[in-house]
């Protein structure tokens, strides 16, 4: 009889206790109070943002004319992808991005390199660096500004500059072959501080005696450089270069006050087009296409960044 | 002492005998209601038109109990965020200023004011007739009342122009006499003679003309304003009946080759040009001769104290087509103000918009910077007369009466967009002229299509009062 009535009793506790997921949720209930808001401003901020533009992007859906919205599948993105002027844009944004992340790369090296030769542990450091770091502590919108009035063309003082040298003046953004050039410049100038503070972090961060050797055995510069800093810097740099990447995607306030995209469509990045399409054309299903072509893009870069890092093992350091 | 009171008693008592007559003869008009502390929000361009309609907050509030809420957004963020909180039904603002560009995608959005103005007259007839017919009316039905006075006309150095050595110079190049250009053939003349090397440092310093804005964004009437001159007597922006765009056509090509050709020999970097720099190429005796819109005419004083020369006012470059003189021009923005369809507060919101807009308080308005005459009795006021030079104040009228319309249609802004990015291609080189326009034809073809051609055939015959 008592053998046969175990198995009830312990059924019958079973029951009486919490299932697992509320015993969990009871155990991690403090836990799960300080997480609420957090979660609740992602889900209300960019998941639902992010699902919304999925669902609209599958309708032809003209702001101005919100009640003639029709489902029409997956056409959006069929027409954002043989849109010639999508196409220019990415090419447009290509180019900015190599030229631009590329010198702002190589500037922002040399100079935390220079920063960390000649100031090591000497207090001039803590006045010439935060000098530098101007540029990145302005809003792009008034770099876009300064930048406007820099390449004036009749009262610029760029061009007072040519002139005192013997150069004729330069359209800067007013011609078709130096408007692209020009942005990316000011781009140059805008945010090679930011690579040059990570960069100077890393450095600063390397265990010194490996310094102290190399310059014993006396390497040059740029056997110091090639064969020391640049692979221990290796994840500093993926990082930069990561972060450079995804912002100047996304460019738009610079070209917004430089050029509005123009002349013609020589400043026009994918940024810029999708920011018309989205906010001057109204066309917002197909704006919703585009972005998540783009965020697809920016996903299948990172993941390709992601890759070598842990190929290099960077991440899993 | 005496005599102003006597002045004074005398006019109230003609005003109570005038009320009374008219009372005898006709219905009295209907009292303005007053609301009991209503809050009214009004979206406007932020700087000069917020800050000369916030000085009458507290007149507003007196007299008629309404609290007055500015909303300034700034130019290039009007469209977008006025867009955004009309097609949501916000309710957010009750009155947004707009440009008459813009009506078509607007419209479906604003309360009709036919039957507000019915029953209190805005003084409607005192709005200038271009303005009431091409910016204010709609399909037949009263939208909005007209805030700034823009239209575009011309500017001149007189002095450049009636020297007798320039005349004559002039003459024998060209083989007419110097005046302003009265056609659009006649402005490439004066941007090639003027342009010289005035200090002979070896660089070109002086040119003969600037339009009113080269820049992407709203270059592209610098086009129109050539186009509609050259199309003839019946200039279209597209067939009425097919919907093809007109933009393409042999008047097109000719309005984009003379406007390229302005650029080619205007100062340097002057694609790049806003508003701002033509204004200020004039108004520092660097171009001699400018179409801008109505504010340097108040700024003749500041001109001479530039350039030593006085400042002299014409009408728009026109066209001689089949023998005919064309002469028209565009109003090239312009602002105008209406009422949101989903304003909770519709007869508070027009009473505002009926008292700041009345011609004795927008007076006050076109007084400050910013805002453009616009009622013909402000043309008429004592004030204006004696601070606005009287050939100006002629030219301004006449050039409102020449007012062709706006592509007053849905998907307007894109529309321009698409000619604008076109234009600037032919004036940057990518492209030929007639490639260009081809371009922008066919970009207006697609955005037709997908708006619906009939219904975009409805709307630009209306648009465009046929």
């Amino acid at each position: 009889m008592n053998a046969a009535r175990a198995p009830i009793v312990e059924v019958a506790a079973s029951l009486a206790e919490p299932s697992g997921f509320k015993a969990w949720c009871r155990a991690n209930s403090f836990a799960l109070v300080l997480l609420a808001p957090t979660v609740l401003i992602l889900l209300a901020l960019t998941i639902f943002p992010l699902i919304y533009s999925v669902y609209i992007s599958l309708f032809d859906y003209y702001l101005p004319r919100p009640h003639r919205r029709a489902f029409v599948g997956l056409e959006n993105y069929g027409a954002v992808l043989t849109d010639a002027r999508f196409w220019a844009s990415m090419r447009i944004t290509g180019i900015f991005m190599f030229f631009s992340i590329s010198i702002q790369f190589i500037l922002g090296m040399a100079l935390a390199v220079f920063f960390f030769d000649e100031f090591r542990g000497r207090s001039a450091k803590a006045v010439y660096l935060p000098l530098i770091l101007v540029p990145m502590m302005i809003a792009p919108v008034v770099v876009g500004y300064v930048w406007r009035l820099l390449y004036q063309v009749e009262f610029g003082p760029l061009n007072y500059m040519l002139l005192q040298i013997g150069i004729s003046r330069l359209e800067f953004t007013a011609s078709a072959g130096t408007a692209l050039l020009s942005i990316i410049v000011a781009d140059i100038w805008q945010w090679t501080p930011f690579v040059t503070l990570v960069m100077l972090a890393g450095l600063v961060a390397l265990p010194q005696e490996l310094f102290e050797v190399t310059e014993m055995d006396g390497a040059s510069t740029w056997q110091r450089l090639r064969y020391v800093m640049l692979p221990l810097l290796s994840r500093v740099i993926a990082i930069v270069l990561l972060i450079r990447l995804l912002d100047s995607f996304r460019e738009l306030d610079k070209i917004f006050i430089m050029t509005q995209g123009g002349p013609g469509t020589v400043t026009e990045t994918v940024s810029y087009y999708a920011f018309l399409t989205g906010f001057k054309f109204f066309r917002i299903g197909y704006a919703a296409a585009m972005s998540l072509l783009l965020l697809a893009v920016t996903a299948i870069i990172c993941t390709g960044i992601a890759k070598v890092l842990h190929k290099e093992q960077i991440f899993e350091r | 002492m005496a005599k102003i009171r006597k002045l004074a008693l005398t006019s109230i008592a003609a005003g109570a005998m005038f009320v009374a007559a008219g009372s005898a003869t006709a219905e009295a008009p209907e009292p303005t209601p007053t609301f009991d502390d209503v809050t009214v929000t009004v979206a406007l361009h932020s700087g000069a038109f917020e800050l000369a309609w916030a000085v009458h907050k507290e007149q507003i509030k007196a007299l008629y109990g309404i609290n007055m809420e500015i909303v300034g957004i700034p130019v290039n963020e009007l469209f977008d965020k006025e867009i955004l909180e009309l097609s949501m039904g916000s309710g957010a603002f009750d009155l947004v200023q707009f440009n008459p560009g813009w009506m078509g995608d607007y419209v479906d959005f604003l309360e009709p004011l036919d039957p507000y103005m019915e029953r209190w007259d805005p003084a409607w007839e005192d709005v200038h007739e271009g303005f009431r017919v091409w910016e204010n009316t709609y399909q037949g039905t009263r939208y909005t009342l007209t805030m700034d006075g823009d239209i575009l006309f011309t500017y001149y150095n007189s002095d450049v122009y009636e020297n007798p050595e320039e005349q004559a110079a002039f003459k024998e190049k060209y083989g007419y006499d110097l005046a302003p250009p009265a056609t659009w053939d006649q402005v490439v003349d004066i941007q090639e003679f003027f342009r010289r090397d005035t200090d002979g440092d070896g660089e070109i310093d002086s040119w003969g003309y600037s339009d009113p804005i080269i820049k992407r964004g709203r270059g592209f009437y610098s086009f129109l304003l050539r186009y509609i001159n050259y199309a003839g007597s019946n200039p279209q922006y597209m067939d009425p009946e097919t919907m093809v765009p007109l933009i393409n056509n042999e008047a097109g090509v000719q309005a984009l080759e003379n406007y390229k050709r302005t650029i080619e020999l205007g100062p340097p970097g002057m694609l790049s040009w806003e508003w701002d720099e033509a204004h200020a190429a004039f108004m520092q005796g660097r171009v001699q001769t400018l179409v801008h819109w109505p504010d340097e005419g108040l700024m003749t004083d500041l001109y001479t104290a530039n350039t030593g020369a006085e400042m002299g006012f014409a009408k728009m470059p026109g066209a001689i087509v089949g023998g005919e003189k064309m002469e028209r021009t565009m109003t090239g923005g312009g602002w105008i103000i209406g009422m949101s369809r989903d304003s909770q507060n519709k007869e508070a919101a027009y009473t505002l918009l009926r008292h700041v807009l009345s011609p004795e308080v927008s007076l006050h308005l076109v007084l400050m910077p910013g805002t453009d005459i616009f009622r013909t009795s402000q043309f008429n006021h004592p004030v204006i007369k004696k601070i606005a030079p009287a050939k100006y104040l002629e030219v301004y009228q006449e050039s409102i009466s020449d007012n062709f319309p706006e592509l007053r249609i849905p998907g307007g802004f894109e529309y321009y967009d698409a000619l604008d990015v076109a234009v600037q291609k032919a004036l940057a080189g990518e492209l030929s002229v007639k490639e260009a326009l081809d371009e922008a034809a066919a970009n207006w073809e697609e955005i037709t299509d997908r708006i619906g051609r009939d219904e975009q055939r409805a709307a630009y015959k209306a648009a465009m009062g046929l």
